[in-house]
This record gives structure tokens, C-alpha cells and sequence, in this order.
């Protein structure tokens, strides 16, 4: 290292003096740093109608502090207190709301921890563009985030839903969303693909609906809970409500026209061919049911267009396998009841697809993405009908649904238990 | 020969590769989906690449019959001294001008994206600094340098793209040729402009130790790019259909933002901007390499590093005034200006240039490619 020195010229030695004695200086930080302390996390938006043209948008933030606390509790005697709050802010706009509500609080809004976006019934009935046109120009959030509509209004949702089990109500949702995937009763959708769908010729999108639902026993768990910590008029402990995300709301050109009920949900769900081991129940024979435990396979839409109007071929192809029969008369590994569970099998996911496709005529939404494919296959057709598909072409179109359901396996066991005589 | 270096035709066709990626990848697929729609791909593949062959064919004759020389230095000699060099002048304002229109890009990005409070100031010169401490070594050391950069780059936007190919509906790239093929040409300005970057050919010619692989980089590069583009292009517009992409001024930074591998594999986004800065920076540096050459050349120095600093000083100031954070305004000369701009600069100047001197016998009479 001498040797270098000295054979290093004056104004080089010069420099690294000058770069030693400047670099210090940096590791202050710059600009851009972020000081943990000074940010508030926003777990969930909830965006509602206020007035004409207002908005009143509550924020979900986790307390960071309060989280380390209730994970270590117990043995100290603190009462356990919740590791977030809420903050409802009335205002013109979304981003209007986010300045007020950096004034109202100290702490700098940090949106990439966010998980969902909940857009309240009224506000969605008004329209879902205006107030989402923030979190497209906004850097911090990504794409990736959920978003949901609440029956009723968002802020509720916020104020009185019960995280439990979890302790924060946005991984309640998280967790229900990768659970309630490979049960087929619901399916996520991200703010990305809702943008693709609302700027696609053809295609209405949908999303998640949650809502609140009594809790399903009095349990007398976390009697302890105060609510100090809420800044907000918090409700009290008998009002708390489970989360309960199920169906589907559906938009027409952006505004929410209706929510499905669960069979309309379910029959949306086998045509996105996105369902993963969701369970139907059939009747077996006689009195019983038997339940099979099918994922899709292949989903096709063929558009067939004619002088008298538009068909849509369905082919929808599931697999899966035996669950349940319920019934010893019903034997699983026999081919000819094995055909019937499939017949069955195919009857009741046509009857889920049906009452979709009903249901999107008869409340002019496209949400299955029908006149898309006629917009693939025919573009020039659809510059023409395109303006008037959704009130005069799509409540005539007729589907032609053929549903394939092929059991492979019967579980762990061959046949039913049987009781000798 | 101002510099002395000497490098391979590989490394030719990496650095040509890079000075036109490094910043199309980002910047292109907004721009041409707003023309071109589901067709985005076509204009990038079909169109682009084709004009992106002309410029090169036109560029490999002229670097043939001139093998020692850089563009400015035959410019004299071609069109008569003083045209010549006034044109050569002209040829140096124009490259400061697009190389800070580089260092715009890259400080409206860092800016938008990543850096909201760090003045632009701060993170030019940091670019800059890094670029030109390159160009002082040398093109030897660029292309090295290049040489490692590359395959990082490739690699890594090839496993964003693998990463978020879960996400593609093919449904968005139907139907195809919807409007004819109209939009598709109308979309290909853009990129063409870019693929056009391979007349830098004509500034790196003279240090290419095989100047009979010349066409064969210039073309590989091209087509590589084309075919690197497009699907970039493609895989955009299959995860977010045509509109919205052409909505976002990123998509492609959204695209990286959009993994998530099983819950594990998120917020990818900061190997794009580490990718970004890699490559721009060796864009930059290939940029004032030319841009000094070209200076020295046109004022007869002996040592082109002398005009380096100047230059550098010069494009962060011009980019200061004209650009800073203003990315509206960026935009505006990338999709109106910058083609009719880059065809003038990249192929009609060199084409008419490579006219006269085959008129008027200049240089070796080689047109054999």
C-alpha cells in the first residue's frame, strides 16, 4: 500500500484524500431515503360515495408497533390492542384524499404494502374509472393489488369487519383469497387485468364482491379488545362482523349493474377455466349425494355467426375425482356408475354456466367475454355491431354448452364401506 | 484514426445491439401500441427491421470504401472541404442533441420511478460520469465493458418476461390486421427510428480488426434486436391487451411489477432499473464516444478526449433545459420528431453521401459486400 502511494503522482494522492474525506458525507443518505418511523402503512383502500361528487375514502394502516406487541403478548398483561386503524377522509378525490389525510396524521402514506382496493356499491354503480385513475399514475402501487366491490359500503366493511383469525383484516382477505381459490366459490382479480377488461372491445369485467356476515357462533374470544387505539368511532365488540368474500359484483362499460348470486358465480368461474379442485355435489341415486372434487382442463368459446344471429359453442372440458358417495348402492369403480357420477357431474356445472350466461343477458353485461370472441374472429362485424352489442345482440345469442367431465381417480378408497349382514 | 483501439465483429454486434436496446425495450412498446394496437409485434418485427437492413447495407458500403475513417473524416473529402465540413458540424450537433435526449430518458425515469426527491442534476451526473470515465479508456474497454453487460441484460429481461408469461391472455394479440396493414406501417416509425441506431457503425467501422464481417454483425444485430423487441413487444401487450399498455408510460416496468411467483418471487422491478442503468450507461458511452470523435475529427485534433468533457457538460445542460423531468415533452419529440429526425440522420444523409461518392470515385472502389 506505500509502495502504491508513493508511486502514485501528486494530484492522484490528491484525489484519494479528497474522495476519503467526501465519501463520509454520503453515507448520511439522500434525498430519497425513507425513515420507517414516518410512513403509514396502508393495508386496505376503501373508496365510498360522499354526496353529489365526493369521495369519502377510508385507509387501513397497520401500526408496526402494536403488531410486535400482540405476537409477544399474553404473558404481560397488557391488554391486547389492535395492530391497525382505520382513517375515513371526505374529500373531492382520491388524491384529494390522500393529502388530507397526510394532514390528518403525521406520517407519510406508503401505498406498496397495500393489498386490496374496495370500491363501495354506490361508488361503483356511479362508475369505477374516475376513482381509479389515481392508482394508475401512482408509482408505489403495483398492478398486483386486488381489487373488490363491497355490498353495501366500503368504510363499513373497514370499520366493522373482524380480522380474526388473522390480526390484521387485509391478510384475512389474503388468506381467503389463496383458500377460497381451490374451493371454487371465488376467484381474485388484480387491478391489472380489471384495466385490461374495462379497455377491451366485448368484454365486461367483474370482481370479487365482500361483505359483511353475522359471525357464525358468539364466541366470547378477545373480550378484552379495547378500542382506544381507534381514532375512529369504533364499534363495539357484539357489532363485529365476519369478512365474507363469495360472488361476484358485475360491471357494465365500468359501472356495477349487479352481483351474482353463488350458482351465476360458479358457472362465471368454470368459464374462465380457472377453477382448482372446487368440489360439487351431485345426487347419486335415490336420496343421496355423492361429491366430486373436479379442476378445469380446457375451456373453448367458438363463436358461429349467421344470417339469424350469433351461437356460441361452449366446450368445456373438467377432470377430477371421486370424493364422497354417500350411498353403498353407488360403487365408484364400477364403469356404468362411474358414468352416471359424470353425467350428473356435467348436468350440474351446465346448470352453473346456464344461469350465467342468463344472467348476463339479462342484466346486458358481457362479463363472460362472448362478444370478444366475435370481435377476434370478425373485427370488421364488430366495428358495426360493436356500439349496440350489449343491448340488442347479446340478450338473443344463443349458447350451445357441452360440459365433459372425466373422473380418474376415487380417492384413497375403491369402493363404498359396505356392512355385512 | 483517432483511436486506437481495435475490436472484434462480435463485439461490434453486441455494442450496436445495446446502444439500440437499452433504451427502445422501455420506451418502444407504449409508443407503437398506440399506433399500431395488437399489431404492435408486426411493426416492431417486420417493419422496423427492415428499414433498420437498409441502414445497414447503406452503412457498410460507405464504411467499405472509407475503412480507416470515421464518417466525419471522409465527409470532407467526399463532398469538398467546406460543405463537408459543415455537414460534419452538423452531424456533431445532432448527436449532442440525441445524446442528451438519452440523458433525458434516463432522468425521467429514475425520476418518475424510483429517485421522487433526488434532484435530476445529481443523478445525470452520476450517468454521465460513469459513461464518460468509459469513453476517456477508450472503444477497446466500451466494448468490454459491453461484453458484460450483455448477457446480464439479456438474461434478465428474458426471465422477467418468462416470470410474468403466466399472465399472457393470447386472446389480446387477436385479431390480427384488424385496420390492414396501415397502423401496422404507422407504428413502425417509432421503432425504425431506433433500429436505425445501427448507423453508429459507420463510428465504430474503422476499429473493426475484420472488416469483412461487417455486414454480418450489422445485419445480426439488427435482426436481433427485432426479433428481441418483438417479443418484449408482444408479451406487453399479451398481459395488459393494447390499450391499457398504451395507457401506461412503462409498461414494460409494469410487467415487472406485475410477478408473482408463488408468493415468493416479487417486486422484481429493481433488476429492470439495474438493467436500465447498465445499459444506458454503456448507450451514453458510445454516444460521446462518436459525439467526441466526431468534435476532434471536424476540428482537426489530434486527441478526441479533449472534447469529451466539454461535450459531457454540454448534454447535461441541454437535457437540463429541454427535458429535466418533463417527460410530456420527451415523449412528443420521440413519437412526432425523432423518426423523421433519426431517417434524415440515419439513412438519407448516409445514403445520399454514399451516392456521390460512388459518383465521384471517392474512396476504395470495393462495393462488393
Amino acid at each position: 500500500m506505500k509502495r502504491a502511494l508513493k508511486s502514485m503522482s501528486v494530484v492522484k494522492r490528491l484525489c484519494l484524500v479528497l474522495a476519503i474525506i467526501l465519501l463520509p458525507n454520503i453515507c448520511a443518505g439522500c434525498w430519497d431515503r425513507v425513515e420507517l418511523e414516518q410512513l403509514a402503512y396502508v393495508t386496505v383502500v376503501g373508496i365510498d360515495r360522499d354526496g353529489p361528487d365526493g369521495v369519502l375514502v377510508t385507509f387501513q394502516c397497520v401500526i408496526p408497533r402494536m403488531l410486535a406487541r400482540g405476537q409477544s403478548g399474553g404473558g404481560g398483561g397488557a391488554a391486547p390492542v389492535k395492530p391497525y386503524t382505520n382513517y375515513s377522509v371526505k374529500a373531492r378525490n382520491v388524491s384529494d384524499a390522500v393529502r388530507l389525510f397526510e394532514i390528518k396524521q403525521p406520517h407519510k402514506a406508503l401505498f406498496k404494502t397495500s393489498t386490496v382496493i374496495i370500491i363501495g356499491e354506490d361508488l361503483a354503480r356511479k362508475g369505477v374509472i374516475p376513482s381509479l385513475d389515481f392508482f394508475t399514475r401512482k408509482p408505489a402501487l403495483r398492478r398486483s393489488v386486488w381489487v373488490m366491490v363491497a355490498e353495501g359500503k366500503a368504510a363499513d366493511i373497514l370499520l366493522k369487519g373482524d380480522p380474526s383469525p388473522e390480526i390484521i383484516p387485509a391478510n384475512n382477505i389474503r388468506t381467503a383469497f389463496q383458500r377460497r381459490q381451490d374451493v371454487t366459490l371465488t376467484s381474485s382479480v388484480d387491478f391489472g387485468q380489471l384495466l385490461s377488461k374495462l379497455e377491451r372491445p366485448g368484454v365486461d369485467p367483474f370482481m370479487p364482491e365482500i361483505k359483511l356476515a353475522p359471525k357464525l357462533s358468539g364466541g366470547t374470544a378477545g373480550q378484552g379488545e379495547t378500542s382506544t387505539q381507534d381514532q375512529q368511532k369504533d364499534v363495539k365488540e357484539g357489532e363485529k362482523q365476519v369478512l365474507e368474500i363469495v360472488d361476484f359484483g358485475v360491471l357494465k362499460l365500468g359501472k356495477l349493474v349487479s352481483f351474482l348470486d353463488i350458482t351465476e358465480s360458479r358457472g362465471l368461474l368454470w368459464l374462465q377455466g380457472k377453477t382448482n379442485s372446487g368440489t360439487i355435489t351431485v345426487p347419486a341415486r335415490g336420496a343421496s349425494w355423492a361429491s366430486l372434487l373436479v379442476s378445469s382442463k380446457r375451456v373453448k368459446i367458438t363463436p358461429v355467426i349467421s344470417q339469424d344471429g350469433f351461437l356460441f359453442n361452449i366446450d368445456i372440458r373438467i377432470e377430477g375425482y371421486v370424493s364422497s358417495v354417500q350411498n353403498e348402492a353407488v360403487d365408484p369403480t364400477k364403469p356404468e356408475d362411474l358414468g352416471r357420477l359424470e353425467e350428473e357431474g356435467e348436468k350440474a356445472i351446465l346448470q352453473d354456466v346456464m344461469a350465467a350466461v342468463k344472467k348476463s343477458q339479462e342484466v346486458r353485461s358481457d362479463f363472460l367475454g362472448l362478444g370478444e370472441k366475435i370481435y377476434e374472429t370478425d373485427p370488421d362485424l364488430w366495428k358495426e355491431i360493436g356500439e349496440a352489442w350489449r343491448d340488442e345482440w347479446l340478450p338473443n345469442v344463443q349458447v350451445d354448452i357441452s360440459v365433459n367431465c372425466k373422473l380418474k381417480r376415487t380417492g384413497l378408497a375403491a369402493g363404498p364401506v359396505q356392512p355385512i349382514p | 484514426m483517432l483511436d486506437k483501439g481495435r475490436i472484434s465483429s462480435v463485439q461490434l454486434m453486441l455494442v450496436l445491439f445495446m446502444v439500440e436496446m437499452a433504451t427502445a425495450f422501455l420506451l418502444v412498446p407504449s409508443i407503437v401500441a398506440q399506433a399500431a394496437g395488437p399489431d404492435s409485434w408486426l411493426s416492431v418485427l417486420g417493419v422496423a427491421t427492415a428499414y433498420g437492413l437498409a441502414v445497414a447495407l447503406i452503412c457498410v458500403a460507405l464504411g467499405k470504401r472509407f475503412p480507416f475513417q470515421v464518417f466525419t473524416e471522409y465527409l470532407p473529402e467526399v463532398l469538398g472541404r467546406v460543405p463537408g465540413k459543415l455537414l460534419a458540424a452538423a452531424y456533431t450537433v445532432v448527436f449532442i442533441h440525441l445524446t442528451s435526449v438519452v440523458v433525458g430518458e434516463n432522468s425521467i425515469f429514475i425520476h418518475t420511478v424510483f429517485l421522487r426527491e433526488t434532484p435530476p442534476l445529481i443523478i445525470n451526473l452520476m450517468m454521465v460520469g460513469a459513461a464518460v470515465y468509459g469513453v476517456y479508456l477508450g472503444v477497446e474497454v466500451l466494448a468490454r465493458a459491453n461484453e458484460m453487460v450483455f448477457p446480464i441484460f439479456i438474461l434478465s429481461i428474458t426471465i422477467l418476461l418468462a416470470l410474468v408469461a403466466r399472465e399472457i391472455d393470447l386472446d389480446h394479440l387477436r385479431p390480427v390486421l384488424a385496420n390492414g396493414p396501415l397502423p401496422v406501417l404507422k407504428g413502425a416509425m417509432v421503432p425504425a427510428a431506433w433500429r436505425g441506431e445501427v448507423f453508429f457503425l459507420l463510428l465504430l467501422y474503422p476499429y473493426l480488426n475484420q472488416k469483412n464481417e461487417a455486414l454480418k454483425s450489422a445485419a445480426g444485430t439488427v435482426l436481433m434486436s427485432g426479433v428481441f423487441a418483438a417479443t418484449v413487444t408482444a408479451v406487453t401487450i399479451g398481459v395488459f391487451s393494447d390499450l391499457v399498455a398504451s395507457r401506461q408510460i412503462y409498461p414494460v416496468l409494469n410487467l415487472a411489477r406485475y410477478i408473482s411467483v408463488a408468493g415468493i418471487l416479487e417486486r422484481l422491478e429493481l433488476y429492470l432499473i439495474i438493467i436500465w442503468m447498465a445499459g444506458v450507461i454503456i448507450k451514453l458511452a458510445v454516444f460521446y464516444h462518436s459525439c467526441s470523435v466526431m468534435a476532434a475529427s471536424t476540428l482537426g485534433l489530434k486527441d478526441y478526449r479533449v472534447t469529451v468533457f466539454p461535450i459531457a457538460l454540454a448534454t447535461i445542460v441541454i437535457s437540463g433545459r429541454l427535458y429535466e423531468t418533463d417527460y410530456l415533452k420527451l415523449v412528443e419529440f420521440l413519437s412526432k420528431f425523432w423518426p423523421f429526425y433519426g431517417y434524415t440522420v440515419e439513412l438519407l444523409i448516409p445514403g445520399l453521401i454514399l451516392l456521390v461518392a460512388v459518383i465521384r470515385k471517392k474512396g476504395g472502389n470495393r462495393v462488393d459486400f
